[in-house]
């Protein structure tokens, strides 16, 4: 593990932020092995808080215990919104939770967006005029 | 629940770390750490870096290299390099209205007979005609193609990374219309001579 002095032991957290939830993996730079992972219904019981920022606040704090018990002091961050052809920006738990990290004494190196995106397929939901309140 | 994590914490215990090691075309120097509880299973994944941390330059931020471990032995585990792709958002910089944007894909085959996958991209000042597009399109095509046969795939790699590749795009292009920025979005490696 990271000995050296100023060297961070990265991992990546794997941001997926939606409007009505966050779900963080913590992995290591591969992705192959995960070192973590916490969701808004870990945290809290109450169905619609768990996209909000105070939540994704607490789920970082679940996982920076592990982290730190495991030694990682840096993570490079992957965000992700719903993508496809939903909503392309991320939702409210994201930059709380990148807050929340570097609050937290953990250092962030790259921070991605990897929302996927479509190189065109099916029609969004909501029909063709919108949705209609 | 209490005792699942139990046993997770066991098997944490239980895996070993392995330093990830570039292949010898990028030096050989550590990119990064995992971790697993057999060496079998570092075979097949992946690692992205970027040039910036590479080479320590850090206006070299936005491509990125992707690593595949093929081998582990001891404590590191060696990768081919298996490509390489520009920032999402570095690409969506890029992209302005009322210009035109050129892409092209193609495969080529390079004198040691690597077969790769490039996607170079231009970007012009204003919009261009159809035809331009065309023109310029067949232009690079050609330019592909030919560097590729009289370049080894280190080399070729190497000019791609260090941008020298798209540099040549853009100044036989730039005849047929001004251009703003050429970029290699994508190199993927589909083919490796027989052996």
């Amino acid at each position: 593990m990271a000995d050296q002095k100023n060297k961070p032991q990265w991992a990546v957290a794997h941001i997926h932020s939606s409007f009505n939830n966050t779900l963080i993996t913590v992995t290591d730079l591969t992705g192959a092995e995960t070192i973590a992972k916490s969701s808004g219904g870990m945290v809290t019981k109450v169905a619609r808080d768990e996209g909000s920022p105070y939540i994704s606040m607490q789920i970082v704090s679940q996982l920076v215990d592990r982290l730190k018990d495991r030694g990682f002091t840096g993570v490079h961050i992957k965000i992700r919104a719903p993508g496809g052809n939903k909503q392309r920006s991320p939702g409210p738990g994201a930059q709380a939770a990148v807050r929340a990290f570097a609050r937290a004494g953990i250092r962030i190196g790259r921070i991605e967006d990897v929302t996927p995106l479509p190189h065109d397929g099916t029609l969004a939901k909501g029909g063709r005029r919108g949705r209609r309140i | 629940m209490a005792r699942k994590t139990t046993r997770k914490v066991d098997r944490w215990k239980s895996k070993e770390w392995y330093q990830i090691v570039a292949p010898e075309m990028f030096g050989r120097s550590v990119i990064g750490e995992t971790f697993a509880d057999a060496p079998e299973k570092l075979i097949g994944r992946t690692i992205d870096v970027t040039v910036g941390e590479m080479t320590k330059e850090f206006s070299k931020q936005n491509v990125k290299l992707r690593f595949k471990v093929n081998e582990a032995s001891g404590n590191t585990a060696d990768t081919t390099f298996v490509g390489h792709r520009l920032a999402n958002d570095y690409i969506g910089s890029l992209v302005k209205r009322q210009t035109s944007r050129i892409d092209a894909n193609l495969e080529v085959y390079t004198k040691d007979g690597y077969r790769l996958r490039i996607k170079p991209t231009c970007f012009t000042t204003h919009r261009a005609k159809t035809s331009q597009i065309i023109g310029m399109r067949k232009k690079v095509e050609a330019l592909v193609f030919e560097r590729a046969r009289k370049l080894d795939f280190e080399k070729l790699i190497e000019e791609i990374v260090n941008g020298k590749f798209s540099a040549k795009i853009y100044r036989s292009v730039k005849q047929i219309y001004p251009l703003r920025r050429v970029e290699i979005l994508k190199t993927e490696i589909t083919g490796t001579p027989a052996t």
